[in-house]
C-alpha cells in the first residue's frame, strides 16, 4: 500500500494530487493559499479532495511549502543573534564584496540578515589545519548573551572560522549558552555545513536560525491539523536539493527546505526519466511570472551546492533550477531604444493578463497566445472566460507604435519570450557538456505546454513529454519524492594511495551522523557517495558520483582519477596531465517509496469537438485547429496537428505536423511528424 | 544625430531582439566556460578577464559583465593581432591568435588576449576573443610597479597563431609556458581561453546559421542603433557644455611626487566628449595608460551612467568621443612602461564623474576609496618547496548620492565584478593567518547622506613571503558633493616581527618576514549634502549599529544630539 497525497503550497494556489494505489485513482484539488497560516489551504485542499476514510488509508503525505522562502522574503523570521570569531564581526556586511548587479553604479547591499549590534566577535580561533590557537573566551559569550537577551533575540546562530576543519569552539559556545540558560534555538555552522567559505557557511547558518522557529511552529500545526482530519500515516517535506525529508529533521534543518518550491517539478520529471528511460531531459515550467529550468541527466536532476535567495548564499545541496522573468503575466513593452522587450515586469495574479478582465491593462504573453488562437477559444478552467476585446486593446498599446499589426506582434512577444528562455535552456546544457537536441523536453507548469513546441523548435528538439497533470505537476511530482538525507565535508588531500583511508575516516563520521538524524520508518537506505575533485591548482571542482559498500568507498585512487577525468573531459573537452585533489566528501542516504503505479486513464465522452482559427507558427500564416479535450482521449490515442488540447489546468498548442500520443503513464509523447519519415 | 543605416530599417524588432538576446548569451556562454576550466583564480574569482564576440568589421556585438574596466577594449587586439598576421587574407578556420603587446591591449602583458576568426564553412563572420590576466609571463618581477620600459613587463606576443587550421602549434605554446615562472597555471588557463573562444565562435556561428548572414547583418545595424539611442537619450538630459574632472596620482612608481591630471567632459546634445589631451607627459614609471584603456575608462564610466544597466554593444559606444594627445600619460607611446596602466584608468573613471558632477551633481556618486588596493603575494612554502602566488584586490566605500548612502564595502567599481576570497579559502592554501576584516567605522564621509564605509583588513603571515602592493589615492581624500565631507583615504601597513613598521602603497618585491602584519584600510566614500541635513533617525541609526563613533557622530551631527537631549 502506498497510497499518497500531495500537497503544493505556492503563493497563489494550493495544489493537491491525491494517488490512491489500490484503485489506481487519481484527485486533485486547487484552493488559494492562505499565506497568513498555509496550513488552512492545506486543510482546505485536503478536504475538497480526500473523503476522511481514504485519507485515513493513506500511508504519505507530502508536502512542498514556501514557509520558509516568505520568512525570508518578507524577513518576518526569528530575532537573531550572531556570534562570529574575533575580528570578523562583519562576514554579513561585507560578504564577497561583490555587486548583484555589475553596471549598476547606485547599488547598495540588501540589509543583512542579523543586525550590526546583533553580531557579536567572541575571542577564539580556530586554523585551517583544525588546530585551535585560541579557545573560546567565556566571558564574550556571557556578555554577548546578555546583549541578546535585552534584544530579545531567540535564535542564535554561532559561525567562527575554520569550523569547518573543527568545530570543537563551535560546540564549547553552545554549551556555555546552554548552561548560561538560553532556550532559543541554536544553529552552529559546522552543523549546517562542513563545507569551508565563511560568508556562505556563516549565511547558511543564520538563514537557518532565522526560519527555525517558524518553521517548527508550522510543521507542528499542520502535524496536529492533518491528524485531526483523520491521517496517521508519515509527513515528509520537499528538500531544495531534490528528495524529501521527515517533518522532524525538517524542524532541525529548516534552511535544507527553503528553496522547494520548482523542485518539486524537476523531482517529477526525474523520475518520469527513470521510469520511462527518456534518458537526459530538459525541464521548462513556465508559471505566471517565471520560466524554469533544470537538467536531468541519468534520470537526477543537476545539483549544485550553494544556491542563493534574495542575495542570501545558503550553502546546501540545491537543484539547479535557473530562472528568468518570463511566464504568462510577463508584460510586453517598448524599451528607451525602441526595441519590444518582454518581461521581467510581470502583471503577477492581479491584476494578470489583460484578458483575464481583472484591471490589467497591458499586453502579456497570454495575451500574445489568445490572440494567435493558442488558448482556442478562451474557456479556461473555473468557469473563466477570456476576454478578446481586452485583448486586443492592450496588444494595440504597442502595436500602434511599432507600426504592427496584432497578429504580428502577438507572434513577436511569442518568438522574444521563447528565445529567452531558449538562451537559459543553452546556457545549463552547455555548461554540462550537453547538447540540447540530444534532450527530452518536458514542458509543464500552466504555460508550458502553450510553448512546448515552440521551444523544441527553436532547439532543434525532437522530442517532446507532456507529463500529466502539466498545471498541477509540482503536486504530481512530490508523489515520487524519495527520502533523502545528505551531509557534506570539506577536507583538502591529494588523490594518492593515503586518500581512499581520508575518505572513509571522513564517510564513516558522515554516514554516523547520517544514521543519527533518522526518525520513524526511514531508518537506512542506499548510501550514495559523491566526491568533489579537481586538478591542484583549481579552485573550481566537478562533483563526481563514486562507488560505496558498506559505508566505504568502494574504489581505488586510479579509479577516482578515472572518474574524475572522464567527467572532465565530458564538461569541457579535454583534460590534463595533473594531479587530483579532493576538496569535498558528500554522503547521502536514500531510500525510495514504495513505486506508484500508472494512473487509470478513462475516456470520457465531452460531446462535440470545437474548431477555432489559430496560427501556425510552421506554416507562418492562419489555419483551422481542432479543440480536443485532453479527458476524451484513451491510451494509445493520437491527435495530429494543428490542433490545440485542452486539460483542466492546462492548454496544449499542438502546430501543424506535430502529432501527440497518449501514453499509458499518462504522459503526451509529442514528436514532429515529418521526423518520423 | 542618429545615423539609422538602411540595413537597420529593414531589420524587423522582433528579431532583432532575438538575436540581441542570442548574443548575450553567447558571450555568457563563453564566460562560463572560462570560469570554470580556468586555474587562476584570478581568473575565476577575480574576475580579470573580458569575453566578447565581434563582426568582421570588428564591432563590438556582445560583450559578458566581468572586468568593467576592459569594457569595450578587445576591438583593439582583434584589430592590431589580425594586422599582425599579415590581415584577414591571411586567417584560416580553426586560427586563434595570441596577442598581449600592451599598445594593442591597453593591459600590461599578463592580461594575454586570444582571437579567434570565426568562419562559417570558408566566410569569415566575425571573431570571438578573450582578454584574461595569466599570472606570470615573464616580467622582471611576478607584479611590478617600478618598470621603466614596456620590454621589462613581460614577453610580447605580438599577433602569433596559436592554434593553425584546429591545430596547436607547439613551438609558440613552448615559447609561451618557457616565458613563466608557473607554467602550470598558465597552461590550464591558456587551455581554458582556448575553450572560451571556441564556445563563443560556435555560438556565433549557430545563430548566423539560423537567421542566414543578411537578416543576421540587417538585425545587427539595429540593434547597434538601439543601444546608441539609450545612450543618448541619457545623455541629451545632462546640460551642455565642458566640464572639467580633477584625479590625482600618488607617484609614478619611480619618483615619490603626485602626479595630477585633469579630464574634460564636454557635452552637447546627445554627444559627449571625453578630453584627456591636457594631461601630463609620458610618466617615468608604469602608470602609463595606453590608449586601449583611455577609451575603456571612458566608455566604462559613460555606459554605466547611461547604458539603462544593459550589457553593451558597439552601439552603446558611438555617442562617446575620446581625445587623446599622443606623447601623454593617457596616449603613451612605446617603449613607456604601463604595467599599471588600470591605476591611473580607474582615478580616470573617477576623473570623469567628478567632471559629470560639475554639470549635474546628482548625475553621480561622491568619490568612492578609488583604488583596488590590491595585494600581490608570492613565496615558496616551507615544507613543500613549492612556489606559490596570490593576489587580490581590498574593499572600499562608495560615495554617497542624491538617492542615498554610499554602499559599503565594494571592490571598486573598475573592477566591480570581482569576488573577494574567502578567507577560509586564503588559509587554506597560503601561509597566512587573517587576523581582521572588518569594516571601519567613521571611514565614510558625512553628509545629508553617508559616504559607504570601507575595511580594515590584517593579515599575519606565518611564512617567510613577497608582497607588491598597488594602492593609489593614499594622499588624497574621497571628495565629497554638494557640501558633504571626504572621506578616509586608503592606506597600508606592514609591522615587522621587530616592531618597527612602513607604510604601503606602490612598491616592488617587499619582503616580509615570518611574523609580520600586512594591514589595508580601504578609503571611505565621500559624503552627499551637508551633514546638518541627515535625518536624526539615520544619525542614530548609525551609531546604533556601530557604523559611526559616538565622538564622531557628536561632531559631525550635533544637530541629532540637540534634538534628542534638549528634549
Amino acid at each position: 500500500m502506498a497510497t499518497r497525497v500531495g500537497v503544493d503550497v505556492g503563493g497563489t494556489f494550493t495544489d493537491l494530487i491525491f494517488y490512491d494505489d489500490e484503485t489506481r485513482e487519481v484527485r486533485v484539488s486547487k484552493e488559494l493559499s492562505t499565506p497568513a497560516a498555509p496550513d488552512e489551504g492545506v486543510t482546505r485542499a485536503v478536504a475538497a479532495a480526500v473523503p476522511p476514510e481514504l485519507l485515513g488509508d493513506a500511508r504519505y503525505f507530502l508536502h512542498g511549502t514556501t514557509v520558509g522562502l516568505n520568512a525570508l522574503l518578507e524577513r518576518r523570521g526569528a530575532v537573531v543573534g550572531l556570534l562570529t570569531t574575533h575580528g570578523f564581526r562583519d562576514v554579513l556586511e561585507i560578504r564577497r564584496a561583490d555587486r548583484d548587479e555589475l553596471y549598476d553604479l547606485f547599488w547598495h547591499q540588501p540589509p543583512p540578515l542579523v543586525p550590526r549590534r546583533l553580531v557579536k566577535p567572541i575571542g577564539e580561533r580556530v586554523l585551517a589545519d583544525g588546530s585551535i590557537e585560541r579557545p573560546v573566551n567565556a566571558e564574550d559569550v556571557a556578555q554577548a548573551l546578555a546583549a541578546f537577551r535585552a534584544e530579545g533575540v531567540e535564535s542564535i546562530a554561532v559561525a567562527f572560522l575554520n569550523a569547518y576543519a573543527n568545530p570543537a569552539n563551535e560546540l564549547a559556545v553552545e554549551q556555555h549558552l546552554r548552561r548560561l540558560g538560553f532556550e532559543g534555538t541554536i544553529s552552529l555552522s559546522h552543523r549546517v555545513s562542513g563545507e569551508y567559505r565563511e560568508y556562505e557557511r556563516t549565511s547558511t547558518a543564520t538563514v537557518d536560525a532565522y526560519v527555525r522557529p517558524r518553521m517548527q511552529a508550522y510543521l507542528d500545526r499542520l502535524k496536529q491539523r492533518l491528524a485531526d482530519q483523520g491521517f496517521g500515516g508519515s509527513y515528509l517535506i520537499t528538500r531544495s536539493g531534490g528528495g524529501a525529508m521527515s517533518f522532524e529533521e525538517a524542524a532541525e534543518r529548516p534552511f535544507e527546505t527553503v528553496m522547494s518550491g520548482p523542485v518539486a517539478g524537476a523531482n517529477g520529471a526525474a523520475e518520469l526519466a527513470r521510469r520511462l528511460g527518456l534518458g537526459d531531459v530538459i525541464t521548462a515550467d513556465v508559471g505566471g511570472t517565471s520560466f524554469d529550468t533544470c537538467l536531468i541527466a541519468g534520470g537526477r536532476p543537476q545539483l549544485m551546492y550553494e544556491g542563493s535567495i534574495v542575495g542570501l548564499p545558503v550553502q546546501t545541496s540545491w537543484v539547479d533550477v535557473r530562472s528568468i522573468g518570463a511566464g504568462g503575466s510577463s508584460v510586453a513593452h517598448i524599451d528607451a531604444g525602441g526595441l519590444l522587450k518582454v518581461g521581467p515586469r510581470s502583471a503577477g495574479a492581479d491584476p494578470g493578463p489583460a484578458c483575464y478582465g481583472r484591471g490589467g491593462t497591458e499586453p502579456t504573453v497570454t495575451d500574445a497566445a489568445f490572440a494567435l488562437g493558442m488558448l482556442a477559444d478562451g474557456r479556461l478552467a473555473g468557469d473563466v472566460r477570456l476576454d478578446r476585446a481586452r485583448t486586443a486593446a492592450a496588444l494595440a498599446t504597442i502595436g500602434e507604435q511599432l507600426g504592427m499589426a496584432e497578429d504580428e506582434l502577438a507572434r513577436g512577444v511569442m518568438t522574444i519570450a521563447t528565445a529567452s528562455m531558449a538562451n537559459a535552456i543553452r546556457e545549463i546544457t552547455v555548461e554540462q557538456g550537453i547538447d540540447p537536441r540530444d534532450c527530452v523536453l518536458m514542458p509543464f507548469g500552466g504555460a508550458g505546454s502553450m510553448f512546448a513546441l515552440l521551444l523544441a523548435s527553436e532547439l532543434e528538439i525532437r522530442r517532446t513529454v507532456i507529463p500529466p497533470h502539466a498545471g498541477n505537476f509540482s503536486a504530481w511530482g512530490l508523489l515520487g519524492s524519495d527520502l533523502t538525507r545528505e551531509v557534506a565535508r570539506t577536507r583538502l588531500a591529494r588523490v594518492d594511495g593515503e586518500v581512499v583511508a581520508t575518505i572513509d575516516e571522513v564517510l564513516a563520521e558522515l554516514f554516523g551522523g547520517l544514521a543519527a538524524r533518522s526518525s520513524d520508518a526511514d531508518a537506512g537506505g542506499d548510501q550514495e557517495v559523491k566526491l568533489d575533485l579537481r586538478y591542484v591548482g583549481q579552485e573550481h571542482a566537478l562533483t563526481v558520483a563514486v562507488p560505496v559498500a558498506d559505508g566505504r568507498l568502494a574504489a581505488d585512487a586510479a579509479e577516482l582519477r578515472r572518474r574524475f577525468e572522464e567527467e572532465y573531459e565530458r564538461a569541457f573537452g579535454h583534460s590534463m596531465a595533473e594531479e587530483v585533489e579532493l576538496v569535498v566528501v558528500r554522503a547521502a542516504l536514500r531510500s525510495q517509496l514504495p513505486e506508484r503505479s500508472n494512473e487509470r486513464i478513462v475516456a470520457q465522452d465531452v460531446g462535440e469537438e470545437l474548431s477555432v482559427d489559430g496560427f501556425s507558427f510552421r506554416l507562418g500564416g492562419w489555419t483551422t485547429f481542432r479543440v480536443v479535450e485532453r479527458m476524451s482521449l484513451e491510451v494509445g490515442a493520437i491527435v495530429r496537428g494543428p490542433a490545440i488540447l485542452r486539460e483542466e489546468t492546462t492548454t496544449i498548442y499542438l502546430d501543424v505536423d506535430s502529432e501527440a500520443t497518449v501514453h499509458e503513464s499518462g504522459c503526451l509523447f509529442v514528436s514532429d511528424q515529418e521526423e518520423h519519415r | 544625430m542618429s545615423p539609422v543605416t538602411g540595413a537597420s530599417v529593414t531589420a524587423d524588432p522582433i528579431t532583432t531582439e532575438v538575436i540581441r538576446h542570442g548574443l548575450n548569451s553567447a558571450a555568457n556562454q563563453m564566460k562560463r566556460a572560462l570560469m570554470r576550466t580556468a586555474f587562476s583564480p584570478v581568473i575565476y574569482e577575480v574576475l580579470d578577464f573580458a569575453v566578447a564576440l565581434y563582426d568582421r568589421r570588428v564591432r563590438l556585438l556582445a560583450q559578458a559583465p566581468s572586468m568593467p574596466i576592459f569594457m569595450g577594449t578587445l576591438n583593439f587586439c582583434v584589430e592590431e593581432a589580425v594586422a599582425a598576421v599579415g590581415g584577414e587574407s591571411e586567417l584560416e578556420p580553426g586560427d586563434i591568435l595570441l596577442y598581449n603587446f600592451s599598445y594593442g591591449t591597453g593591459s600590461h602583458a599578463q592580461d594575454m588576449a586570444l582571437v579567434m576568426p570565426v568562419f562559417r564553412e570558408e566566410t569569415l563572420i566575425g571573431y570571438a576573443a578573450v582578454k584574461a590576466h595569466l599570472l606570470d609571463i615573464g616580467a622582471k618581477e611576478p607584479y611590478c610597479t617600478d618598470t621603466v620600459d614596456v620590454i621589462q613587463e613581460g614577453t610580447v606576443f605580438p599577433g602569433v597563431k596559436l592554434y593553425r587550421r584546429g591545430e596547436l602549434v607547439d613551438d609558440v605554446y613552448r615559447i609561451v609556458l618557457a616565458n613563466t615562472r608557473l607554467p602550470k597555471m598558465v597552461a590550464g588557463d591558456v587551455n581554458a581561453e582556448v575553450v572560451a573562444v571556441r564556445t563563443g565562435a560556435a555560438a556565433l556561428v549557430r545563430m548566423v546559421d539560423r537567421y542566414g548572414e543578411e537578416v543576421f547583418g540587417d538585425c545587427v545595424e539595429r540593434m547597434f542603433d538601439h543601444g546608441e539611442r539609450i545612450v543618448r537619450r541619457y545623455l541629451e538630459q545632462l546640460p551642455d557644455g565642458r566640464h572639467l574632472g580633477f584625479g590625482v596620482m600618488d607617484d609614478d612608481g619611480i619618483v615619490d611626487d603626485i602626479v595630477p591630471f585633469e579630464v574634460a567632459v564636454e557635452i552637447s546634445g546627445s554627444d559627449v566628449v571625453v578630453d584627456f589631451r591636457n594631461a601630463p607627459p609620458i610618466q617615468q614609471g608604469p602608470i602609463n595608460c595606453p590608449r586601449p584603456s583611455t577609451v575603456s575608462a571612458s566608455r566604462v564610466a559613460l555606459a554605466m551612467l547611461a547604458g539603462g544597466g544593459e550589457a553593451p554593444n558597439e552601439g552603446h559606444f558611438r555617442a562617446i568621443r575620446v581625445e587623446t594627445r599622443p606623447g601623454s600619460m593617457f596616449h603613451p607611446e612605446p617603449p613607456a612602461p604601463c604595467f599599471l596602466y588600470a591605476w591611473p584608468a580607474f582615478q580616470a573613471i573617477e576623473a570623469i564623474y567628478h567632471a559629470v558632477a560639475q554639470a549635474a551633481p546628482e548625475a553621480v556618486p561622491a568619490c568612492s576609496g578609488g583604488d583596488i588596493c590590491a595585494l600581490v603575494w608570492w613565496g615558496v612554502r616551507e615544507d613543500s618547496g613549492e612556489r606559490w602566488a596570490d593576489a587580490g584586490p581590498h574593499p572600499i566605500g562608495q560615495g554617497a548620492h542624491r538617492g542615498g548612502d554610499g554602499a559599503r564595502a565594494l571592490i571598486h567599481i573598475g573592477q566591480g565584478a570581482t569576488r573577494m576570497t574567502p578567507i577560509e579559502v586564503w588559509e587554506a592554501k597560503d601561509p597566512w593567518v587573517v587576523e581582521q576584516a572588518e569594516l571601519a567605522a567613521d571611514s565614510g564621509g558625512a553628509g545629508r547622506f553617508r559616504g559607504g564605509l570601507g575595511c580594515d583588513y590584517r593579515i599575519r603571515v606565518v611564512e617567510d613571503c613577497w608582497v607588491t602592493p598597488t594602492l593609489e589615492r593614499t594622499k588624497t581624500a574621497p571628495w565629497a558633493l554638494d557640501g558633504g565631507s571626504e572621506g578616509r583615504p586608503n592606506s597600508g601597513l606592514v609591522r615587522y616581527p621587530d616592531g618597527t613598521s612602513e607604510p604601503l602603497g606602490k612598491a616592488t618585491g617587499m619582503r616580509v618576514p615570518k611574523g609580520s602584519v600586512v594591514e589595508v584600510h580601504g578609503g571611505g566614500g565621500g559624503g552627499f549634502g551637508p551633514p546638518a541635513e541627515r535625518d536624526v533617525e539615520a544619525v542614530l541609526a548609525d551609531l546604533r549599529e556601530g557604523y559611526v563613533t559616538e565622538a564622531a557622530a557628536r561632531r559631525d551631527y550635533p544637530h541629532a544630539f540637540d534634538a534628542a537631549e534638549g528634549a
